[in-house]
């Protein structure tokens, strides 16, 4: 057992030594006491007399992006990596609360939005996402795919180095690749980069089997014929694969490094050496991790001269430590919106803008009675989603009728569906059951980690109940259990709400991901040959015109069949700090606004 | 007395054991596992994962593995025993032994338990001895004034606080604190990581939060024993001898009355100095309290067995100070 020392007391005749234990452990605590408070803050007082004075904060993340400030900072620029003992080595330090602290923070192994927002910051993929979720050159400047999409030629930058000036070449990226498909590996979006010839195999190789693994290892179709080229095989057409190379699985993380640093590499930032905009500097598991800016950032430094990430679980502490001044950027959970709403200074300070992301109400196509169109119609009019996001959810939605969110390729219009009690009863009078009367027992299984989820599910119970006459079960799961019943129909809940946050700003994330007869919602038993077909020549097609013309075709075919009721999607809340600025809002940012392309401009003025 | 204290540390590994079995039977039976998520693993790598962390293996015995052996013309009775208890639940006994508990499945299996308790469980046990110390400090003192102070308002504050330390949550207590000291004194509300090297001052509001429930429990548990105590034949005894009162309490009463004290301030130690999630989440401390909640939702099956084992080990081991603390408190307990 680790170490747990019994203390030998002397002779502990009296009680007597009960106060002699106490005042051994109290001393250094008394001691302590006198030193003075080393935090010099009550600046919560101007914090918030501050911000009548200057208002335009709501808006500013309609504004446009200035022009990347390049290193004119005025506050001396001691920020070389060298100094590791002053944590905040410039005044330009951006902190943002963050509630969960990763689980891992390595590129080819991460899988939540915390570990990335670590990520994006310290490294570059071959592309990134523009304001406009465009995808834009990062370390490559340009690329190109052959006739038929099935091979994609990067070309990287000339010059290009690691924060620590090394040379960043096409070699990394390829390491990146194979570390990806990697069985030792075996990260959480592994299959993302199934598409590249040769990674399924690799993954499915049994590591222990040395020659078949190196073999797997050779036959990857991934090379770099020399410094500044990176050639990728497909295993079929993907003209959407540019975008797929700017995800965190493309971040050339250091073999050599990875390899010094063991199974824990990740936790050391010495080892974290990157090429995005940030430096890892300090990683204080639970706590805390700042990063400096990349003074040899290919476009120049970022406005910052330091970015932290605070973490703090409980909501109302971090709301505290946003009033005094600790943190500049707090998502505020919906719990709290009333109590900012109604604060003159934090009202103002609210940021919201939609987010990739899509919740739904998903049943099981494969059991009663939910496998009658007719009755996922009646269930799909009796939804006020409306009301679901104003009054129930506090507003933290807003509704949809259809799966890809407003500001993502791809979005499609739809009003089909839309709340309408007439319709609902007359659906369900049509459906097999003739009326509420005939339907099996409906259960509505929900996670319960949450204890504000309990009357939302309540609410949508009642709706059913008012204008269906159905009486909906409730049922609530541990969230990993009830996962684990999300894998196959035979234990898929009749009904249930999930959700889907978009990996990449492509239709390809949404339509096929999800609903193809292999997709992630296949085990609702839902599997569509006209909807694969019209996915399948979509993902290959090259023309973006057609293409998106094929998923929008697919799109309408899921509103029509209504294997799941789309119901709202996500907004983002944010309080900002009227001091911060510099940033342009995308539906990607899900941890902070201007998270995706924003980073070098970002700026505050403490 | 050393005799004691052999067999009752002996005894500490059944007790281990039937833990660690009853923990592994119930933690199995939690659907899911580590590498659940809602975008599931492609089959091939879950099998992958699971092989390479042994997971692949039957969960108690793996009788497959002894037959095989048995096959292959393995005489050797302890081969075929080890491929028999080649189980997830022996391997692991086997790597605990080792001194090896596994890997935390929360990190994707790249930091193993025995680190991360390492690098957690000194802030935790800090802060819990400051707790534990306040509790002893504060606790005592006033059981024992209302004891001997029976009905006075004295007596009456010490009920309302004690009932109010029991009754209400530390999460309430920790928050109120935070907003008050934040607001009120300028105090910031998170901290930063290096404010918890060594013994500092961030320990206090913490410690303090973390302590008002057993010192309260302390208080109580004093005062009624005191009072107990004091109807005793050999008080009035001492009192006929024309003791002074303070000598009583102090020698006679108090004595007698720490027996119950000392008895739950055993394994209240054991888990103070194993954390809390709720004080240590609100204060930002970096302890080992969140992974006896996190595990468990995780699947994280080896931080599930490292943390219960611990804190098993741990209570064990206080009940076992606590009873040999008794011989020294009253000489009529004799352990042999």
């Amino acid at each position: 057992m680790t170490s747990l020392t019994i203390e030998k007391g002397p002779t502990m005749r009296r009680y007597l030594w009960i106060i002699t234990l106490v005042l051994v452990l109290v001393m250094p605590l008394l001691a302590a006491c006198g030193g003075d408070d080393s935090d010099d803050e009550p600046e919560e007082a101007d914090a918030t007399e501050q911000v009548d004075a200057a208002t335009p904060t709501g808006n500013a993340q309609a504004a446009t992006t200035p022009a990347p400030q390049t290193a004119a900072e005025p506050t001396a620029e001691p920020t070389e990596a060298d100094d590791d003992t002053d944590t905040s080595s410039g005044d330009n330090v951006l902190r943002v609360h963050q509630r969960f602290y990763p689980s891992i923070i390595d590129p080819q192994q991460s899988g939540f939005t915390e570990d990335i927002a670590i990520l994006l910051l310290n490294y570059e993929g071959l592309t990134r996402l523009d304001e406009n979720l465009e995808t834009v050159p990062a370390a490559a400047e340009s690329w190109e795919y052959n006739a038929d999409a099935t091979q994609i030629t990067f070309t990287l930058r000339d010059g290009l180095t690691y924060s620590d000036g090394s040379a960043l070449v096409a070699e990394r990226f390829r390491y990146a690749v194979e570390r990806t498909c990697d069985p030792n590996v075996a990260g959480v979006y592994q299959s993302i980069l199934f598409v590249v010839a040769g990674c399924a195999e690799l993954a499915e190789t049994d590591p222990t089997d040395q020659a078949a693994y190196d073999a797997a290892i050779a036959a990857l179709g991934v090379q770099a014929p020399d410094d500044s080229t990176l050639v990728v095989e497909l295993v079929q057409p993907a003209p959407y694969f540019h975008t797929v190379a700017s995800l965190w699985v493309f971040f050339p993380a250091k073999q050599e490094l990875i390899e010094e640093g063991g199974d824990t590499w990740w936790q050391q930032p010495e080892l974290q050496i990157g090429n995005g905009p940030f430096q890892l500097e300090r990683v204080e598991q639970d706590q805390l991790v700042t990063l400096h800016a990349n003074e040899s950032y290919w476009e120049g430094r970022p406005a910052l001269d330091g970015f932290e990430y605070i973490y703090q679980p409980d909501s109302t502490v971090a709301l505290e430590a946003y009033r005094a001044g600790q943190i500049d950027i707090y998502r505020p959970d919906p719990s709290q919106f009333d109590a900012v709403e109604s604060d003159d200074t934090l009202s103002e300070e609210l940021v919201s803008f939609p987010n990739a992301a899509t919740n739904y109400l998903s049943f099981n196509l494969t059991v009663e009675p939910f496998d009658d169109p007719k009755v996922r119609e009646a269930f799909a009019y009796a939804f006020d989603r409306e009301t679901f996001c104003t009054e129930i959810r506090s507003g933290d939605c807003s509704p949809t009728l259809s799966l890809i969110p407003e500001g993502v390729p791809g979005a499609i219009e739809s009003d089909a569906f839309a709340f309408d009690p007439d319709a609902a009863t007359q659906a369900l009078a049509d459906s097999t059951y003739g009326g509420p009367d005939d339907l099996p027992e409906i259960t509505l299984t929900y996670v319960n980690d949450d204890p504000a989820e309990q009357p939302r599910v309540e609410w949508i119970a009642g709706q059913f109940r008012d204008v269906l006459g159905v009486e909906v079960t409730l049922e609530g799961m541990e969230s990993t259990a009830w996962v684990e019943t999300l894998y196959d129909p035979a234990t898929r809940p009749q009904m249930t709400t999930l959700g889907w946050i978009g990996d990449y700003p492509d239709p390809q994330n949404w339509l096929s991901t999800l609903f193809t007869c292999e997709g992630v919602e296949s085990s609702s038993g839902y599997c569509n040959e006209e909807f694969d077909a019209l996915t399948d020549q979509a993902d290959s097609e090259l023309d973006e015109a057609t293409r998106m013309d094929l998923y929008a075709q697919a799109a309408e075919l899921l509103i029509s069949e209504q294997p799941v009721i789309f119901l709202n999607n996500s907004l983002s809340f944010f309080l900002v700090k009227p001091e911060v600025s510099g940033y342009a809002t995308t539906a990607g940012d899900i941890e902070w606004p201007g998270q995706r392309a924003s980073m070098l401009t970002i700026t505050t003025d403490r | 007395m050393a005799g004691y204290v052999v067999r009752r540390v002996l005894w500490i590994i059944p007790v281990l054991l039937t833990v660690a079995v009853i923990t592994f039977f119930l933690m199995y039976r939690a659907p899911g596992g580590p590498w659940s998520d809602r975008r599931r693993l492609p089959e091939a790598t879950e099998a992958a994962l699971n092989a390479k962390f042994g997971l692949d293996k039957p969960l108690w015995f793996n009788g497959r593995a002894a037959s095989d052996a048995q096959a292959r013309g393995e005489n050797n009775l302890l081969r075929v025993g080890r491929a028999y208890l080649d189980s997830q639940f022996f391997n692991y006994l086997f790597g605990v032994a080792r001194g090896d508990f596994g890997p935390s499945y929360q990190s994707r299996g790249t930091e193993s338990v025995q680190s991360v308790l390492r690098r957690e469980f000194p802030t935790s046990a800090k802060l819990g001895l400051v707790a534990i110390t306040l509790a002893l400090l504060i606790g005592i003192p006033l059981g024992i004034v209302g004891a001997l102070r029976q009905g006075s308002f004295f007596d009456h504050l010490t009920l309302i606080l004690a009932t109010t330390g029991v009754a209400i949550p530390s999460f309430v207590v920790a928050v109120l604190a935070i907003v008050f000291f934040s607001s009120q004194l300028g105090i910031t509300p998170i901290r930063r990581p290096e404010e918890w090297d060594g013994l500092s001052t961030a320990y206090l509001l913490p410690a303090i939060v973390l302590g008002l429930g057993p010192m309260a429990l302390i208080a109580r548990l004093t005062r009624s024993a005191m009072v107990d105590v004091g109807h005793q034949e050999y008080i009035r005894t001492a009192r006929a001898k024309g003791l002074a009162e303070g000598i009583v309490a102090r020698r006679h009463m108090l004595r007698n009355a720490l027996l119950p004290i000392v008895t739950v301030v055993g394994p209240i130690a054991a888990e103070l100095v194993t954390g809390s999630i709720i004080v240590e989440s609100i204060f930002n401390v970096p302890g080992m309290g969140r992974e006896f909640v996190t595990s468990i939702s995780a699947r994280d099956y080896s931080m599930i067995m490292g943390t219960t084992l611990f804190y098993a080990f741990l209570v064990v081991l206080a009940n076992l100070l606590v009873d040999v603390s008794y011989s020294f408190l009253d000489p009529r307990i004799r352990v042999a």
